[in-house]
């Protein structure tokens, strides 16, 4: 895992999400609450979600906050 | 609460009417200039209505900028919208403080130049090209609000000795009126804010 105190590489697999309850961009964004140019940012890695935006997109999709955001291995 | 939705009313009236007619005032005081303009018993009543609006709309403009000092919801709501900022969610919110604070330094960096640059002054030698020399004012020159060591004695000779002739203009490398140089600062720190916010 790794030293604790060196910057997480949080990814996700949004897209899947997104493209399994067959929603676009501006939909999702505009059921969670934020722009479509966040909800890109999330999808591209670019930006990292607040814990309670996070939690919102786990709770709208149905499944388990881990299941959704997760650290990868190096 | 009842007291601070209406002054809070008020507040917003007053910005759109400054909004709306600022437009028209500006324009016209391009055409007509204010200080030839005199009051006498000839007056027609559109010039002198003209003039009582012209008056009642500066001293809106007056209040509203010091309400703009007070009261932040005012400040937080006029600004927003002047500077097009917008922070729709957390993220932009993120890129707004980040903006925010590399403007701040830049801003900053910014004054402390024109601050330097205040304090220096071209000698220059008519009927000769190029610069003759400069003076680095005293800090005690440049703040206080006599006149400049130049127009002493004392400073002509202190001229003489840096320039080598006895004809000589000074040019201060800042030669920007007040209200331009207001106006610069203004202009760098919203545009700084824009650059910034997308570069994050």
């Amino acid at each position: 895992m790794g030293s604790l105190l060196s910057k997480l590489l949080i990814h996700n697999n949004l897209v899947v999400c997104r493209a399994e309850t067959k929603l676009t961009q501006q939909q999702l964004a505009e059921h969670i609450g934020v722009t479509r140019l966040t909800v890109i940012a999330i999808e591209k890695g670019n930006y990292n979600p607040s814990l309670e935006l996070a939690f919102r997109i786990a709770i709208f999709f149905k499944k388990d906050i881990q299941n959704i955001f997760f650290i990868q291995n190096n | 609460m009842t007291n601070t939705n209406l002054f809070s009313k008020i507040q917003i009236f007053i910005s759109k009417l400054l909004l709306f007619t600022s437009p028209l005032i500006i324009t016209t005081i391009f055409f007509i200039d204010p200080g030839k303009t005199q009051v006498t018993n000839n007056s027609s009543m559109l010039a002198i209505s003209g003039l009582i609006l012209f008056l009642l709309w500066f001293i809106l403009l007056i209040c509203f900028v010091f309400s703009l000092l007070f009261s932040k919801s005012t400040r937080t709501w006029i600004l927003t919208k002047l500077t097009c900022s917008s922070e729709n969610d957390e993220r932009e919110l993120q890129i707004s403080g980040k903006a925010s604070k590399a403007t701040f330094l830049s801003t900053i960096s910014f004054l402390l130049v024109l601050f330097i640059l205040s304090f220096i002054s071209i000698i220059h030698s008519p009927g000769e090209k190029g610069m003759r020399g400069f003076i680095i004012k005293k800090i005690s020159q440049t703040t206080s609000l006599k006149s400049t060591e130049l127009a002493t004695e004392k400073g002509k000779a202190k001229a003489q000795i840096y320039s080598g002739t006895k004809n000589y203009d000074e040019f201060s490398v800042l030669s920007l009126s007040k209200s331009n140089l207001i106006l610069l600062i203004l202009l760098f720190h919203i545009a700084s804010y824009h650059i910034n916010r997308r570069r994050y």
